[in-house]
């Protein structure tokens, strides 16, 4: 009869155990929403990271040298990413289309016509942005930032009311046949993304589940 | 009138020096309206990502049931694989080059010149071939993306890990992604 009991004990530790790792087992595997077709070991989770470093060099305008004075097309020159980016808040600020694509380098315009194509981003409503948020407006260049043959500049353009607004924008040149263009290649560079000039921040984290 | 002459001499200079001045005024506009800057240094930026990925260990899996022609449909990735390992005993170029994702067609195409695809096919095909032992190793998810270990043993044996994402439902091959950083450093975390 003791035996007995004892079997019966063993039965249900044994029965209790394999419950518990069943149930470990499907608890893991239910949070993965892809599992192999073949037979494979239960899931384990790892973590591990990932630094990288990115170098630039800083520069800011001395007071009274940040404001942006519009050009004339016939004024405007691409020799130095100053120039270039006067140009391209010109073309922008006259609501010039012609003048803004001419500001674009070949291969980023390429990419930016596709894509603003796929989206339905036309001519008129890029001079309906321009209407609205750029003409007679301030423009301020914040920083310039040397990073890796590109430069990034940085500017604010003002509120309707002439101060400044919230957001800074970075825009980034590289030098196609002795003239600086607009480049997105970029676009996906974390460090335009976190834009460690705005706050000085020298590092930043991210927690990929 | 020498004195004269020497005067109107002296006028005619200080004409074109006055001119040249002009000019050299004029030409050092831009450069007077040119930006000043305070030089803020070299900086650094450290970017931090950690990664999370899950990791199963196939159980003694050596692959011997080979397709002989494609199937259209998603059956999981490692079933993608072998129909990618397929292709290649069917000696099946389209077939194969089916499996890879849209940006790294993309990009085969635009080296076509030095005939990338049909290097790689090679490449596959002196790897994989009917006495080639494939036994399935691992299998990692990470974020969209499932990267198969395979073994394939010939006279040596090799480790492959191969990363899959889902393009209009079906899983295909990311050869840039294998290209970046995040793909060296979640392979060394997968074969230490």
């Amino acid at each position: 009869m003791r035996q007995e009991k004892a079997l019966y004990k063993k039965i249900i530790l044994l029965f209790c155990s394999l419950c518990t790792v069943y149930a470990s087992t499907a608890l893991t595997a239910e949070a993965l929403w892809v599992t192999p077709t073949f037979t494979a070991s239960v899931p384990e989770k790892k973590t591990f990271i990932v630094e990288t470093e990115f170098n630039y060099h800083l520069y800011t305008p001395d007071k009274g040298h940040n404001k942006v004075n519009l050009v004339l097309r016939k004024y405007a020159s691409q020799e130095s990413v100053e120039q270039s980016f006067i140009s391209r808040m010109s073309a922008i600020s006259s609501v010039n289309y012609k003048w803004w694509l001419d500001t674009w380098h070949s291969d980023s315009k390429k990419l930016a016509l596709q894509y603003y194509q796929d989206k339905g981003l036309d001519q008129e409503y890029w001079e309906g942005v321009w209407k609205q948020k750029f003409v007679g407006r301030k423009i301020k260049l914040k920083h310039k930032v040397d990073y890796n043959g590109y430069i990034i500049l940085v500017y604010n353009v003002s509120k309707p009311n002439g101060t400044e607004s919230y957001l800074d924008f970075p825009i980034v040149f590289k030098k196609e046949n002795d003239k600086w263009l607009v480049s997105l290649d970029l676009r996906k560079n974390p460090l335009l993304r976190y834009s460690p000039w705005v706050e000085g921040i020298s590092s930043e984290k991210v927690i990929y589940e | 009138m020498n004195n004269t002459v020497h005067s109107f001499k002296i006028k005619g200079h200080s004409f074109l020096i006055i001119a040249v001045l002009v000019v050299l005024v004029c030409a050092s506009i831009p450069q007077s309206v040119a930006r000043k800057y305070k030089d803020e240094g070299d900086k650094s930026f450290n970017f931090i990502q950690q990664f999370s990925f899950h990791h199963q260990k196939y159980q003694q899996i050596i692959l011997t049931d080979f397709l002989t022609e494609p199937v259209d449909s998603n059956s999981g990735p490692d079933r993608s694989l072998v129909r990618f390992l397929s292709a290649i005993l069917a000696d099946d170029f389209e077939w194969w080059l089916s499996h890879w994702n849209e940006e790294t067609q993309q990009d085969w195409t635009n080296k076509m010149s030095i005939n990338k695809a049909q290097r790689t096919f090679n490449y596959w095909k002196a790897r994989f071939n009917k006495k080639t032992v494939a036994q399935l190793r691992d299998f990692v998810v990470l974020g969209p993306r499932v990267l198969i270990g395979v073994e394939l043993k010939n006279s040596t044996s090799e480790y492959y890990l191969i990363a899959f994402a889902l393009e209009n439902s079906r899983w295909r091959i990311d050869q840039p992604f294998m290209e970046s950083l995040l793909y060296k450093k979640v392979k060394q975390q997968v074969v230490k």
